[in-house]
């Protein structure tokens, strides 16, 4: 087995490459891909889908992070998939009015050709909603998320809600979250250099071999959370109130046009989905 | 600037047992003072420090600065004055860029954005940070990382900034960079420094020692004052500069030296002039020497090696670069190199850790990666004892943990039991006392200890030691030393140590390789490598503290041979140079 998580683990990792979408405003980024997520719910089909897999592909292309790199992150979240599209095959029930002809049927379950395009249709919902998410960290830093989401959220403030609190929590949680993999990770090689093969037994036995690896991670993760308190103390951290800020986010043409075309494809798709339901 | 009067501090002052760490502690350090705050762990220096910097807040007694007294009240504006600078910058550094990390301070005290603007420019000019002020944290060195952090509370533009011991975790060459920019700091600025410590041999310059034990303040001086006493800080355990040591022993030889030398510099100074004499051929002093080669297969065959971190990903970075090299059964082997050498990436992919990219690895002569090789018992051939293995102890008890490897093997309890015995004993714990201890409980050191007799419970063959004695106080330091020579003796292992210089182990070694960028700089006996001090000197290594001094002594007497290990061997070459003003 391989030893290196953050190998594969791609998920929530910033990408430092130069490119356009790397310079976009990060609010311009959210609010791109909460339109392309909530229009791809709105799609119905591969048709209707279509003008969101042109956005993917956009942005993959534009944001000039290799593909290889994008796709490995995939193999978890596709192997998962796999497991349950042949429940959605199987279980298919056609809209009243649609004749269906299984190829095979039994009890209540059966394989049918628009099954199998309803399963492959979920498959790519879920790839295109995850591609997206990742697209935004791959090129957004923690910093430009956590700048932007205070100043969309800042309304809330209005209703009590501690905003800058939260973004804050929310940004020491994220910069936790590739520390841990590092700890894990040293952890797992003490453990398999004392003998302990991670890659052998069963489900139950593999589960058991991690607790070993748990104890210590969250006793040293405690450690290192009391010693971040007090640093930030020390650097005379005491919430949003009378805090400034030296980072100024302007939106310029290019975020504009960006998302504007973004906004016309993901609606376009929307529109489709709604209107004809394919 | 900072006055402390009477001050105690109890650790648990509420609870039922209360732990005091400082005892009636006065003390003033006046504004723009350079002061080194010294002693061992737990002898209250960093409690201080704490306290000072109104993270924590006096039981007893009364601190001020600046005129302000520290209490919860003030602390925020204590804060802006006190400047805290923690052991590990990545405990310290919060935002995920450099430039966003030095505002973070300015940002908190709520400053208008072309101050914070300017503050953080000029930090970053200070700090020398220019070519990766957008640089991201993750991707920046050992040394970056404590740039930036420095970086970043130098732009809260203190009037005081406290140093809680920079150099523990950091390579030689790391520190010295450190100390020159507290300096700087101190003469640009104007800024008092309080730099806490361990090490004698750094605050030498300083305008002043505080040295702390038990709770109390034990001296306050001046360098020449503090280190003329050497009687009395032996007597608590700390020890004076190597070199002033030479200074000594070379004037109770009758050599007309000032005492105390404080540096290499000053022992130079008063040395040129004696020297009377070229010893005839250059002094080969008894170093251990390599066993020839051996016609025998080599127990580890390194060839070409190659492994590089997040192979294939935008990330990718080398750690280790077509090294090859041998280990014979039973050599004992320094594996030398500062931070980044790729030191610890080659002890990885020995035992299959980490599968290297290319190149072989041979144990026996066997190909680790080939196919149907049992690498699991490979493991339990090879022991690595980690970096800070003391955070890597799961059980709860000290004798579950160190009987995990028989557990795993299925050994029969007596066996196992004896194994573990004999283990806590090898480390220096004692089985009935420590068998039943909790995990948790035990000191930094003693966790230390049971890590070790954890690896030596598998049984191995080959042990591995990375960086045995990093972040542990100097007592410490020679404890640990002192048990992995024994262990290497009566254990007759065939032993790796890798650390950043030979001083504790080093009459242990036969051996020594020096890595390098990821590959192998240098490779030969310790004396082959203590004649080439000036090449290691120049990738920022230093091989031993008296080799060190040698090496500035050869400035000025070019045949001045830096094969020295120890303060006997480089009192004796002195002595041969100056010998006829001994007569």
């Amino acid at each position: 087995m391989s030893l290196e998580f953050s190998r594969t683990v791609t998920f929530g990792q910033y990408i430092s490459v130069d490119s356009v979408v790397h310079r976009l405003d990060a609010r311009i980024k959210m609010l791109a891909v909460a339109c392309v997520m909530f229009c791809t719910f709105m799609t119905r089909g591969f048709i209707s889908i279509l003008p969101i897999l042109v956005i993917a592909v956009m942005i993959q292309i534009t944001t000039k992070i290799p593909i290889g790199y994008t796709v490995r992150g995939y193999r978890l979240l596709l192997r998962t998939m796999l497991f349950f599209i042949p429940f959605q095959i199987l279980f298919y029930r056609a809209p009243a009015g649609m004749v269906v002809e299984p190829y095979w049927q039994w009890w209540i379950l059966s394989i049918s050709s628009q099954g199998i395009i309803a399963g492959l249709y979920t498959l790519t919902r879920v790839i295109v909603l995850y591609h997206t998410i990742n697209m935004l960290m791959f090129t957004t830093t923690m910093i430009d998320l956590s700048d932007g989401a205070e100043i969309m959220f800042e309304p809330l403030k209005k209703l009590r809600i501690p905003v800058n609190e939260l973004v804050m929590t929310m940004t020491v949680a994220l910069k936790f979250v590739p520390l841990l993999i590092t700890e894990l990770e040293r952890l797992i090689r003490a453990q398999t250099a004392r003998g302990v093969r991670f890659d052998q037994g069963g489900v139950i036995e593999r589960t058991k071999k991690i607790v070993p690896v748990l104890i210590p991670l969250f006793v040293n993760a405690l450690n290192r959370a009391e010693v971040l308190i007090v640093a930030m103390n020390a650097r005379c951290y005491h919430g949003g109130d009378g805090r400034t800020k030296l980072r100024t986010m302007q939106i310029v043409g290019r975020d504009i046009f960006a998302l504007s075309i973004i906004l016309l494809l993901a609606i376009s798709a929307a529109y489709i989905g709604r209107t004809y339901g394919v | 600037m900072i006055h402390v009067t009477n001050v105690s501090y109890d650790y648990n002052a509420d609870g039922s047992n209360p732990i005091r760490a400082l005892t009636d502690v006065s003390l003033s350090i006046q504004s723009g003072e350079l002061v080194a705050l010294l002693g061992h762990n737990g002898s209250g220096k960093s409690t201080l420090a704490k306290l000072m910097a109104a993270v924590m807040f006096p039981t007893h007694g009364r601190i001020s600065i600046g005129g302000t007294p520290v209490v919860e009240q003030t602390a925020l504006e204590i804060r802006r004055k006190v400047g805290l600078v923690f052991q590990r910058p990545d405990d310290q550094l919060i935002a995920n860029r450099v430039i966003d990390d030095i505002a973070f301070g300015p940002e908190n005290l709520g400053l208008p954005r072309d101050v914070i603007q300017q503050r953080v420019d000029h930090a970053i000019a200070t700090m020398e940070l220019e070519s990766i002020r957008t640089s991201q944290i993750s991707s920046l060195s050992g040394g970056e990382r404590q740039r930036v952090a420095i970086a970043g509370v130098l732009a809260m533009e203190p009037a005081c900034f406290i140093l809680d011991e920079p150099t523990t975790m950091i390579a030689p060459v790391l520190a010295r960079s450190l100390l020159r920019t507290a300096h700087t700091l101190r003469d640009r600025l104007g800024v008092s420094i309080i730099h806490i410590t361990h090490f004698m041999h750094e605050v030498t310059d300083f305008d002043r020692i505080v040295v702390m034990d038990g709770g109390r303040v034990l001296m306050d001086g001046t360098p020449k004052e503090i280190f003329g006493r050497s009687d009395e800080l032996s007597a608590v355990g700390l020890d004076v500069p190597l070199v002033t040591k030479v200074g000594r022993v070379l004037r109770n030889r009758g050599l007309p030296i000032a005492e105390p030398i404080l540096t290499a510099q000053e022992l130079r100074a008063s040395i040129v002039p004696l020297v009377t004499t070229v010893p005839p051929t250059s002094t080969t002093l008894p170093l251990p020497h390599v066993a020839p080669a051996h016609p025998q297969t080599p127990l580890i065959d390194v060839r070409n090696a190659s492994f590089s971190y997040m192979k294939d990903t935008p990330l990718e970075s080398t750690g280790i670069h077509e090294v090859s090299c041998r280990i014979d059964r039973g050599q004992i082997i320094a594996l030398l190199g500062g931070t980044q050498a790729g030191k610890s990436t080659l002890i990885e992919c020995l035992n299959g850790l980490r599968k290297i990219h290319g190149g072989q690895i041979l144990i026996d002569g066997t190909d680790i990666h080939s196919k149907g090789y049992d690498i699991g018992a490979l493991r339990d051939r090879i022991g690595i004892v980690f970096q800070q293995p003391e955070t890597q102890l799961f059980e709860e008890t000290v004798g579950k943990d160190v009987s995990f490897s028989p557990r795993r093997k299925k050994l029969p309890p007596e066996r196992s039991k004896i194994l573990v015995e004999n283990s806590l004993h090898a480390v220096g714990l004692d089985y009935q006392t420590f068998r039943l201890r909790y995990v948790y409980a035990l000191s930094g050191g003693q966790k230390r200890r049971v890590a070790i007799a954890g690896i030596l419970a598998g049984e191995p063959e080959v042990l591995i030691l990375d960086e045995p004695v990093a972040g542990l106080d100097p007592r410490g330091r020679t404890e640990l030393a002192t048990l992995v020579k024994r262990l290497a003796r009566e254990l007759h292992l065939t032993v790796l140590i890798v650390g950043n210089t030979i001083d504790e182990l080093a009459e242990l070694a036969d051996h020594a390789i020096v890595m390098h960028n990821g590959t192998v700089f240098l490779e030969g006996t310790i004396s082959d490598l203590l004649a080439q001090a000036e090449r290691v000197h120049s990738i920022g290594l230093e091989l031993s503290e008296a080799a060190e001094i040698a090496r500035v002594l050869k400035q000025d007497i070019p045949s001045f041979p830096t094969t020295v290990l120890h303060l006997e061997d480089l009192c004796e070459t002195i002595g041969q140079y100056c010998a006829q003003t001994k007569e």
